[in-house]
């Protein structure tokens, strides 16, 4: 299997004295789970690939690092879109990078949840599994970042069909000579990495356009339509890495309404829709996470009703962050446009 | 049938827009009464969600008065302001949801005329734009 030497190189990094601890996911049942590592040898089984992404990564590096930055050493192995959401992340303080040694991976992509756990109660190895049937979750076939950005290292994969190492940052270097073996690299390993990102990049691009397209100007019957099954359960805000607010406005009393509140809104509607604002939901997420919404599709997965949010998210969000020239995820020094202003602008 | 007159709702900063209000109110200034204003202490208190909240419950229009660039109470409230109102705007005009029904104006406190001109004009506009049907749905 291409995968197996990942394991001897996430080891190394601990025993060669790079981290301390190493995040990565394990396979635990039906599934994989993030998991904090310390021992190398519970290594053996990490899934750094496995085509699963339970929750955001960037949303566990921030549960341990924001109230006080880690004192360990940690190699945390990320999706790109995981690694985008944590600098946005760091951007919101939410979380701290000290010493967090960031660890990207070539991303297959994911499946959801639910097709993850099928695969594996037929006893087919999702890893082995890629392919078109069941299909990637929508947020990975329309992924045209897949390649990481922003790491240390970067565990390889794409024109190859070994795992190689690739560094991107100094302390990435120095870690990487340290690493022999893996440092010297096998000439071969990745010479056919960029016919491969290009005509994958190729093919998820024209996904996205299929898919914003079919997105893009919906109106309101459509999204009505879209957002019908919609039970107010607020799982798509309870898993949004970005949604990092401690207490939620839409769980506060201010949408706590008296009973005459009620009275007058199905007076004037005739009929009136409960629990109530849905829509007003939905709207004010997009316009709160746009800035820094980075469409890993966490929200469409934790969907119980199948809502296709991650279209909606990923198209009002980059109109959004286009009119400032920004990219969620793209640089740790570019500032989040809604903190910022120009004198004249928009004029 | 009677002849559709669209409801503004205007989010005013009381260091400008609002006054501006008064003093067309005090100056016998006329304006339509289409529009409701709601006294905020500046622009950039605005959250989208409010603006969001008053186009589903029936506003055909909504209005964010604030200080002109360089005049904010509070140094740079309206810049912010105009940040994420364009941030809106472009939201709702990606879903494909009529954005020019969301409007930022600068009207400073001692402008009572353009305050009175610039509810004229939106109500204008919006007539020829017609009721906003998102906000006459029982299911959003």
């Amino acid at each position: 299997m291409r995968f197996e030497e990942v394991n001897g190189m996430l080891r190394e990094l601990v025993e060669e004295d790079i981290v301390d601890q190493i995040l990565v996911l394990k396979p635990v049942g039906q599934g994989v789970v993030h998991a904090l590592v310390e021992d190398v040898n519970t290594l053996s089984d990490a899934s750094p690939f496995a085509p699963l992404m339970p929750v955001n990564g960037a949303a566990i590096v921030s549960q341990i690092t924001r109230l006080t930055p880690s004192e360990k050493r940690i190699g945390v192995v990320l999706r790109p879109c995981e690694i985008r959401t944590l600098i946005e992340l760091v951007k919101l303080k939410q979380a701290s990078l000290e010493n967090i040694f960031v660890i990207g991976i070539d991303c297959p992509g994911t499946y959801s949840l639910r097709d993850y756990k099928r695969l594996v109660d037929e006893g087919v190895d999702p890893i082995e599994k890629l392919g078109k049937d069941p299909p990637l979750s929508t947020a990975c076939r329309v992924c045209e970042r897949f390649e990481p950005q922003n790491f240390d290292l970067a565990l390889s994969t794409f024109g190859s069909d070994k795992v190689y190492l690739r560094y991107g940052s100094e302390r990435g270097k120095a870690a990487l000579e340290k690493l022999g073996r893996w440092g010297e690299g096998d000439k071969e390993r990745g010479k056919d990495r960029e016919r491969d990102v290009s005509q994958m990049r190729e093919r998820k691009l024209k996904a996205w356009s299929d898919l914003s397209g079919d997105v893009s100007k919906m109106g309101l019957d459509k999204l009505d339509h879209t957002l019908s099954t919609c039970i107010n359960c607020y799982n798509c805000m309870a898993v949004c890495p970005i949604c990092y607010c401690q207490e939620c406005i839409f769980k506060s009393s201010t949408f706590r309404y008296e009973s005459d509140k009620y009275a007058r809104w199905v007076k004037r509607k005739g009929s009136f829709r409960v629990p109530a604002d849905t829509l007003l939901f939905h709207l004010t997420r997009m316009n709160h996470v746009s800035m820094s919404c980075t469409a890993c599709g966490m929200c469409e997965q934790a969907c119980p009703s199948d809502i296709p949010l991650l279209g909606i998210f990923k198209l009002t969000s980059q109109g959004a962050q286009k009119l400032f020239d920004y990219e969620a995820g793209r640089s740790i020094d570019e500032e989040i446009p809604l903190v910022v202003y120009e004198e004249e602008e928009f004029e | 049938m009677d002849e559709f007159e669209p409801k503004i709702v205007g989010f005013c900063c009381r260091w400008c827009a609002a006054s501006a209000a008064d003093l067309a109110g005090v100056s016998r200034i006329e304006y339509p009464s289409n529009i409701r204003i709601i006294r905020v202490m500046c622009s950039g208190a605005v959250d989208p969600l409010y603006v969001i909240r008053a186009l589903l419950e029936g506003a055909d229009g909504v209005l964010i008065a604030g200080c002109h660039p360089g005049d904010c109470h509070y140094t740079n409230g309206n810049y912010r302001a105009r940040r994420r109102m364009a941030v809106l705007t472009s939201v709702l005009k990606d879903l494909g949801l009529e954005e020019e029904r969301v409007r930022v104006e600068w009207i400073g406190a001692d402008e009572g005329k353009t305050f009175a001109k610039t509810v004229k004009n939106m109500r204008d506009e919006l007539k020829k734009l017609g009721p906003n049907r998102i906000g006459r749905r029982w299911s959003v």
